[in-house]
């Protein structure tokens, strides 16, 4: 760990991630622009710069939220995981693109604030098919704005775990307020089927890759319930675990990855700073503990574990 | 209803005015103050965190002076 902050952590393979990534950009404005000036060329400049940061803003929304539950899926997609937090603030900068041209392009041209115009140029908040979108829009962003912005390590040091996974899983609500948000906008005021289509297309991949996903992952945990009566409890043989590779167990609650290497085997933790570990609590807990590292291997041939850990708990083979 | 919402959303706007103020503050001083790893950090770095304490000063502001007391 540096000593001091970063301003953006790049290496070799973000930069190149990067580079994918702005030039997908570039490539999904530049077709987007063309077809729009090829099919519809009365539209003006700034209405084509809206639609296509909505449309892109809201596809990388998508991605982003795949991004998870894909890698949980097939380990081939964790290279899109590797960088996901630059591609959050990008979304965000497009999104921020689209909200400034609208209301540039819809508010600001008045003798109201545009800003409360965004809220009371229409006031049909009891009509579902008239109501105000661009209010779901505007909270959506704010949502976004509040991720990006702390989307720096020093955020997560300083907030804390607890609340800075609070603030991001938020990504859900600002979610659901952009389905709206589109959905009521432009839908149902320009009658656009096959948009519906997609929508429902790309909702659904959502949904569907986190309930696979889930339903994976409860296949795949390992729940050992026998209990010796020094509390350790027994959860594999160590030829079970190839060598430099992990096997995770849940005991008590607790998320563990037992690791071999080394001719060594070593449990650690197994959730992310960032989802909230519990360490801290942890290690409290188990002051008092006559076996620190509660974790043994007996006879060498079954591991066994006492949660909760240490900070990592070395084991003699 | 227009009233109520101009009322709403210059008190947004006064929000983000305060925040802006202690923003600058916070990055110049507080941010060091409160995380050590902060202290020498780059200007780059400091304008990347400015938009986060003007959303969320009043959070930094309370660490800030509990931060304070204890040192």
């Amino acid at each position: 760990m540096s000593v001091n902050y970063a301003p953006i952590l790049w290496n070799r393979q973000k930069k190149r991630y990067d580079r994918i990534m702005l030039g997908l950009i570039a490539l999904y404005l530049i077709l987007f622009a063309a077809f729009q000036l090829l099919f519809r060329p009365e539209i003006s400049p700034e209405t084509i710069i809206i639609r296509a940061t909505a449309t892109l803003a809201f596809l990388m929304l998508h991605l982003i939220l795949m991004i998870g539950p894909l890698c949980r899926l097939d380990h081939r997609f964790l290279p899109l995981l590797y960088n996901r937090r630059h591609l959050g603030v990008t979304m965000f900068l497009i999104a921020l693109i689209h909200a400034t041209f609208s209301i540039i392009q819809f508010h600001a041209l008045g003798d109201v604030n545009p800003l409360v115009s965004v809220f009371t140029s229409n006031i049909n908040y009891q009509s579902v098919s008239q109501f105000p979108f661009q209010v779901f829009g505007f909270f959506a962003l704010l949502i976004l704005f509040l991720m990006a912005a702390t989307s720096h390590d020093f955020w997560l040091d300083n907030l804390g775990p607890r609340i800075w996974k609070s603030l991001h899983m938020m990504v859900y609500f600002a979610y659901a307020l952009l389905v709206m948000h589109v959905l009521l906008g432009v839908l149902q005021q320009e009658g656009y089927p096959a948009g519906a289509a997609l929508l429902g297309v790309g909702m659904a991949a959502v949904t569907g890759l986190h309930l696979a996903a889930a339903i994976k992952g409860k296949r795949m945990e390992d729940r050992p319930a026998g209990t010796a009566a020094d509390g350790f409890v027994p959860v594999c043989r160590v030829d079970e675990i190839l060598e430099n590779r992990a096997k995770v167990v849940i005991i008590r609650q607790e998320n563990i990855a037992i690791f071999k290497y080394d001719g060594k085997l070593s449990a650690v933790n197994n959730v992310c700073k960032h989802q909230n570990y519990r360490w801290v609590k942890a290690r409290s807990s188990t002051a008092a503990s006559p076996a620190p590292g509660t974790a043994t291997n007996t006879g060498r041939k079954t591991v066994s574990l006492r949660p909760p850990l240490q900070k990592r708990s070395l084991l003699t083979m | 209803m227009e009233a109520f919402v101009t009322l709403v959303v210059n008190l947004f706007l006064f929000y983000l005015l305060l925040g802006l103020l202690f923003a600058l503050v916070f990055a110049w001083k507080g941010a060091g103050a409160i995380d050590a790893k902060a202290i020498q950090a780059s200007w780059f770095f400091k304008l990347l965190i400015l938009p986060g304490a003007m959303a969320l000063w009043p959070l930094l502001l309370t660490k800030w002076i509990a931060k304070s007391k204890r040192s």
